[in-house]
């Protein structure tokens, strides 16, 4: 496998449950041997996640999110929760084997990370990995991440986050108190930085999008030195995803309790 | 010390936070549940943790975890032993009484 060139994959916005699916069938496939993945998407309509260890009821103001019909989705993937709405998403499959700094967790996050903060960083700003998994711009945040590993390999996912409608954010997503001692007071929607407010309205401008697309899957051929040609999701990988976006990230068991169906 | 439900929570300076919701029957751990923004591969790693101190009295916690994490070879990140085992005895001290 070493000289197949990566995927690059831009998919069209979709909803969350079939983000999710699509994102787990990438990491199914790499992890049966297929070619490491860089994948860019959006959100359609916007959706909430949360962490694979998180409490629905705890994080989320579920009766918010349900009177304004916005599907709470757990993630595969440990972190905290997210409001997705404007934002370009990212995620990367990919064997451990590929570079020993993917070993361990901080490792990984560090190199897949930095390689996201050098793609913002190219549109004029200054962004830089926060460890455990954020990417900040000035203290605050602009991108947060997480991972899972399968099989031998990683799937990390995260948000660029490019415009930020605080009011929806701070409805849905409760703050912890323990977090807000720590950080001055400040709930989810005061402690973020989406790119509108960096570089203006030119942030919301398509060419805005697929400037960073490329300058993400470009980041990670460097960072990683291998070509990644543009691709698209395979016949079963979509199937897959549907699947999963139906029976998982679709499921009330796994979504409120962690229950977790048989696939 | 009593019996009933118990809520407590920890997150040490740049790491991340763990909650935990435990119910004791005669001092022992009788139930437990770990949530939070952490980190931990793989994920069932937790539900072997929480399996581990069921019925755990409170000074056993620690030895507990460490147990665990070192047996599964779990791999951590924003949450150690330590922060999880800290959790647990803020509950058991008496916590935050759910809402």
């Amino acid at each position: 496998m070493s000289d197949t060139p990566w995927r690059g994959i831009i998919t069209p916005p979709a909803p969350g449950p079939y983000n999710m699916g699509l994102d787990y069938a990438l990491l199914e496939s790499v992890a049966g041997g297929s070619a490491p993945v860089v994948r860019c998407y959006r959100w359609a309509p916007c959706a909430i996640t949360i962490g694979y260890f998180q409490d629905p009821e705890r994080e989320v103001d579920l009766a918010a999110a349900a009177r304004d019909g916005v599907a709470v989705i757990r993630r595969v993937t440990g972190g905290g929760a997210v409001f997705h709405d404007c934002e370009l998403t990212y995620s990367i499959a990919l064997p451990e084997r590929a570079s020993p700094e993917l070993r361990s967790i901080a490792g990984s996050y560090d190199m897949i990370c930095g390689a996201v903060a050098r793609a913002i960083s190219r549109l004029g700003i200054d962004a830089s990995f926060a460890p455990v998994n954020d990417i900040i711009v000035g203290g605050r945040k602009i991108s947060g991440s997480a991972q899972t590993r399968c099989g031998g390999a990683i799937l990390q996912h995260g948000t660029v986050l490019i415009d930020a409608d605080r009011a929806r954010m701070s409805a849905y997503l409760r703050a912890d108190p323990e977090k807000s001692r720590e950080r001055d007071a400040a709930g989810p929607a005061e402690r973020v930085v989406p790119l509108r407010d960096l570089i203006g309205d030119r942030a919301l401008a398509p060419e805005t999008y697929s400037t960073l697309c490329d300058a993400i899957i470009g980041s990670f051929a460097g960072t990683f030195g291998r070509a990644i040609e543009p691709s698209s999701p395979t016949g079963p990988e979509s199937q897959r995803a549907a699947a999963l976006a139906r029976d998982l990230f679709g499921d009330d068991d796994w979504n409120a309790r962690r229950i977790r169906p048989p696939l | 010390m009593t019996d009933g439900r118990l809520e407590a929570s920890c997150k040490p300076t740049g790491g991340k936070l763990v909650r935990v919701s435990l119910s004791l029957a005669g001092g022992r751990i009788e139930r437990i549940a770990i949530t939070g923004d952490f980190f931990i591969m793989p994920e069932s790693g937790v539900e072997d943790i929480e399996a581990a101190l069921v019925g755990a009295d409170p000074g056993a916690v620690r030895a507990r975890i460490d147990a665990v994490v070192r047996n599964r070879g779990l791999r951590l990140a924003g949450v150690s032993p330590a922060s999880i085992a800290e959790a647990v005895r803020r509950a058991l001290e008496g916590g935050e009484r759910p809402a």
